[in-house]
């Protein structure tokens, strides 16, 4: 109470030369304690999600460190290995020269026969072979745990190069990935090829892998031919790694031990990845499924790839151990790395941080889209402003504005009251806007370099497309014609062509009584077909040559009637997703109309959808404040970010995905667009 | 999805919305509001009531911190104003409105530019509301909407000296235009008692004789 008292106290100091109020009413304490736990909850929702934000670069710079600290390790043990394999040349030379006192399989002539032999011998027995090498003194034993250190590590670092190279190619999905694995490989190859060992490695990989033993000895061969060409003076160590290898397929022959390496983690992935597949071929028709194998194509192999190399390093560490009557020791700490990885999800996904907050706007954005090419922004906002960003825009000294951050570069002014869509040519030469007050905007886009506070030109805003009776909340623009269709809530959708002395084209009626359209794009994959989402849970494909339907989307049993608030294409297939007020995203086959998944995927209303490119990511946002990042294949949400504040039942009120560059925004009713890079910038 | 869920008013213009039910919601009293952006949904809330009635639109609630409420107000009034400034991108054109006067006693500068500017009447009216914008918006000044630094509330009424002019502006050089949007707003109402109300302007540069004691005046001074 004395606190509270304090408190009021100051401020009635402060008003008190405004009025004289009732200094302390119950109401006004309890008010000031709400008012103040209020911002004390707003700050933390702010400081989690930076504390999120923090967390994700943590644990992206502490996986850069693990790189780093494991190439350091590598070129240590390089260094140890070749002092190793100097002091074994020495104590050859030794047994060379005290000849008879040394035992027979250790007498290694500088000749390259010599190595079938010693094969022979070791693969014989593992007890004599490991007295051989106590006879040989503490130098071989401590050369044989480099060497299985060195083995795991080349798998450690291509496990790392996998959670690499996966990672930018998850966070581009833009480069074509079709490459990536096989350059990715031949930069794991070439790294092998580095040791004299490498042979042993892949010779294990063969047998640990027997589902892969066909390519795999195809990899094997290969390197033997590189290795071959480069053993030259290395032979005796060549020989030594031959049998090494030899010595394992034994060990592995041996059915006692077989496959006790192969650990669980791998079995149940490869299973939930053929589950996956399983899926795909029982839900998904024909059509769909090639294009979908073909990205799946693209992107299983370099998973895989990375979980069978951090495998492979586990198993051989393990089966190294075993085989040459070792104690796990050291390598301990190495190993909980790997599982580390392995275990958390996190490790291997790329995550999208913010870049820079947008703030201009004076109420609720509505709509955002990014230019074409440009690292250039378009925002649509309640205040009845449309607004031009440049993401790379230089602070221009000339401006008054007195602070360092990002301004609008254009401000477009052509709707009375709040801008409600836009959309741009895809050229982004033009912009197309649509208002509550039923109009369309057609501006000339200006130079994204401009001065904001240049002089007011006219010819900006070229036409007003008038005919709508209320307020318009879509548009869509036709890629090859040059047409635009546009949806109002006076319950139609219209066709126009801009610069055409008649613009209005068509207008198509909504296709029940009481139903409103709500959100309209082109199919990717046939162009005069349009996308058409309504209230009343309804959304049908329309011919806009015709005006006539071609399909209507079959929703099964909703309970309610819940809005359909954005409808997207698939960038490439015949595939069309919708965002409902009831917290859904529904997948669904343009070929029949037919439902292929759909799933809650909000807290709240979905209020906005973005599709990559590619068409491997999906993009949601929701009133529930979030935007979220979703794996569109196997329909998981790879990140939450909490991106906007609600004001009203509002929150997140658009997302988008930028054509060709790795950038991400959200736009919010709290008047602020925000735009997110992927974790590596 | 729960029963008690869907009974629950859902306050949100979602797509498919018709203008006449923009905003259409039961009101909900101030106490209720829980969003951080309270006060700008109160201050819309009972200019959709009514935007007739200043007093009650400038009547903060009980406790609110003035800070906030004057900046609140004076976001809504740039909202508002882009309307006047749309109108004006009529008729308003460089060859008719050289430069940005009211009387023709002061020709006012566009402070947006570094070095303030002699812009015609329309890029003032443009430049002053994107500069106001930017102002409004900026982390330097007003990095929080809950909480106003104390330094920073005199910037409001830079800003507020600004933006009058084009009401101003308007006023005299376009009048038709200005009594259709006052008629619709009742802007120019609300914001002289606004910048009158906590003192953000000086009462001889309010010159818009829009309230009835401005009025009175007006007509003492011309007798
Ligand atoms: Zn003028
Ligand atoms: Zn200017």
């Amino acid at each position: 109470m004395e606190d509270a008292s304090q408190l009021s106290n100051s401020q009635n100091d402060k008003a008190k030369d405004e009025t004289t109020r009732p200094q302390y009413t119950m109401s006004g304490i309890l008010h000031f304690i709400q008012h103040e736990w209020t911002k004390n909850e707003l700050d933390r929702t702010r400081w989690e999600a930076e504390r999120a934000e923090m967390q994700a670069r943590i644990a992206f710079l502490q996986g850069e460190r693990k790189g780093q600290e494991n190439l350091k390790q590598d070129l240590v043990r390089r260094i140890k290995m070749l002092e190793f394999c100097l002091k074994q040349e020495r104590a050859k030379n030794y047994r060379l020269t005290h000849n008879g006192e040394e035992p027979p399989s250790l007498e290694e002539s500088p000749n390259e026969n010599s190595a079938p032999s010693e094969n022979s011998h070791l693969t014989a027995d593992l007890d004599a072979y490991i007295n051989d090498a106590g006879e040989a003194g503490g130098s071989f034993r401590q050369g044989r745990l480099l060497l299985k250190r060195y083995l795991e590590e080349i798998g450690y670092s291509e496990h790392i190069m996998d959670v690499r190279s996966f990672r930018v190619k998850n966070l581009l999905g833009l480069l074509p990935q079709a490459d990536l694995p096989s350059s990715e490989r031949l930069n794991g190859r070439k790294e092998k090829s580095d040791s004299n060992y490498s042979d042993s490695d892949d010779g294990h990989d063969d047998a640990a892998l027997d589902a892969d033993a066909s390519k795999a000895f195809e990899e094997f061969d290969f390197l033997n031919n590189m290795d071959a060409k480069e053993k030259g003076s290395d032979d005796d160590w060549a020989g030594k790694g031959a049998s090494f290898e030899k010595l394992i397929k034994q060990y592995k022959d041996d059915p006692k031990v077989k496959r006790r390496s192969r650990t669980s983690t791998e079995e149940s992935e490869e299973k939930t990845s053929n589950d996956v597949q399983k899926n795909l071929e029982t839900d998904v028709p024909p059509g769909i499924r090639s294009a979908i194998d073909a990205a799946a194509q693209e992107e299983l192999p370099v998973r895989r790839q990375g979980r069978r190399s951090a495998n492979f390093g586990y198993g051989n560490g393990n089966e190294l151990d075993v085989a040459l009557g070792m104690q796990d020791n050291d390598n301990m700490d190495i190993k909980d790395e790997f599982k580390d990885e392995d275990d958390d999800p996190n490790a291997q996904q790329v995550k999208w941080n913010i870049k820079v907050t947008l703030r201009s706007h004076l109420d609720s954005i509505r709509a955002m889209q990014f230019h074409p090419v440009e690292p250039v922004l378009f925002t649509a906002s309640e205040d009845g402003l449309i607004k031009l960003w440049n993401l790379d825009q230089k602070k221009d000294e000339k401006h008054n504005s007195g602070g360092t951050e990002l301004e609008p570069v254009y401000t477009f002014r052509g709707h009375k009251g709040p801008v409600l869509c836009l959309v741009l040519s895809p050229t982004g030469d033009h912009l197309y806007t649509g208002g509550i007050d039923g109009n369309i905007c057609c501006f000339n886009v200006p130079s994204s370099n401009g001065d904001p506070f240049d002089s007011y030109d006219p010819r900006v805003l070229t036409e007003t497309l008038t005919g709508h009776t209320d307020a318009i909340w879509s548009v869509a623009y036709h890629s090859s014609n040059s047409r635009l269709v546009s949806a109002s809530s006076d319950s139609t959708v219209r066709l126009w062509e801009p610069g055409n002395g008649e613009p209005l084209i068509r207008t198509i009626g909504a296709p029940k009584s009481g139903i409103l359209p709500t959100s309209v794009d082109f199919v990717s994959t046939e162009t005069s077909h349009l996308l058409a989402a309504y209230t009343n849970c309804y959304a049908q494909i329309i011919d806009i040559d015709t005006g006539s339907t071609v399909m209507v989307f079959d929703f099964g049993a909703v309970t309610g009637s819940p809005t359909m608030n954005k409808i997207v294409s698939h960038p490439t297939m015949p595939l069309t997703l919708i965002g409902g007020e009831d917290r859904t995203i529904r997948y669904f086959d343009n070929t029949n109309g037919s439902i292929i998944h759909e799933a809650i995927a909000h807290v709240e209303g979905v209020s906005s959808l973005a599709i990559d490119p590619n068409g491997l990511y999906l993009l949601s946002g929701s009133h529930d404040g979030s935007i979220r990042m979703w794996n569109m294949e196997k329909r998981s949400c790879l990140q939450e970010i909490s991106a906007h504040r609600k004001k009203n039942d509002s929150a997140v009120t658009s997302v988008a995905f930028h054509p060709s560059r790795s950038l991400i925004g959200s736009a919010g009713a709290d008047s602020l667009a925000k735009v997110y890079v992927s974790g590596s910038n | 999805m729960t029963a008690a869920t869907e009974n629950r008013t859902v306050r949100r213009n979602g797509p498919g919305t018709k203008r006449a039910d923009w905003n259409n919601w039961s009101p909900l009293a101030f106490e209720e509001m829980d969003s951080a952006l309270n006060i700008q949904q109160y201050i819309q809330q009972t200019i959709k009531a009514n935007p007739a009635d200043v007093a009650t639109i400038l009547t903060p609630p009980l406790d609110q911190d003035e800070g906030v409420w004057k900046y609140e107000h004076l976001r809504q009034f740039c909202i508002e104003l882009n309307g006047l400034a749309l109108l004006l991108q009529r008729e308003c054109i460089p060859e008719t409105c050289q430069q940005m006067t009211a009387t023709e006693q002061w020709i006012f500068l566009c402070a947006a530019h570094k070095n303030p500017n002699e812009c015609p009447a329309i890029d003032y009216t443009r430049h002053t509301l994107d500069g106001a914008a930017t102002l409004l918006n900026s982390n330097k000044y007003f990095p929080s909407r809950v909480n106003i630094k104390e330094i920073s509330i005199s910037k409001l009424g830079s800003v507020a000296r600004r933006v009058y002019r084009i009401f101003s502006h308007a006023f005299f050089h376009h009048r038709k235009l200005f009594d259709e949007f006052e008629n619709e707003t009742h802007l120019c109402k609300r914001f002289t008692t606004y910048v009158s109300k906590y003192n953000l302007m000086q009462q001889e540069h309010l010159i818009v004789p829009i309230l009835p004691n401005q009025q009175q005046q007006q007509q003492t001074t011309v007798q």
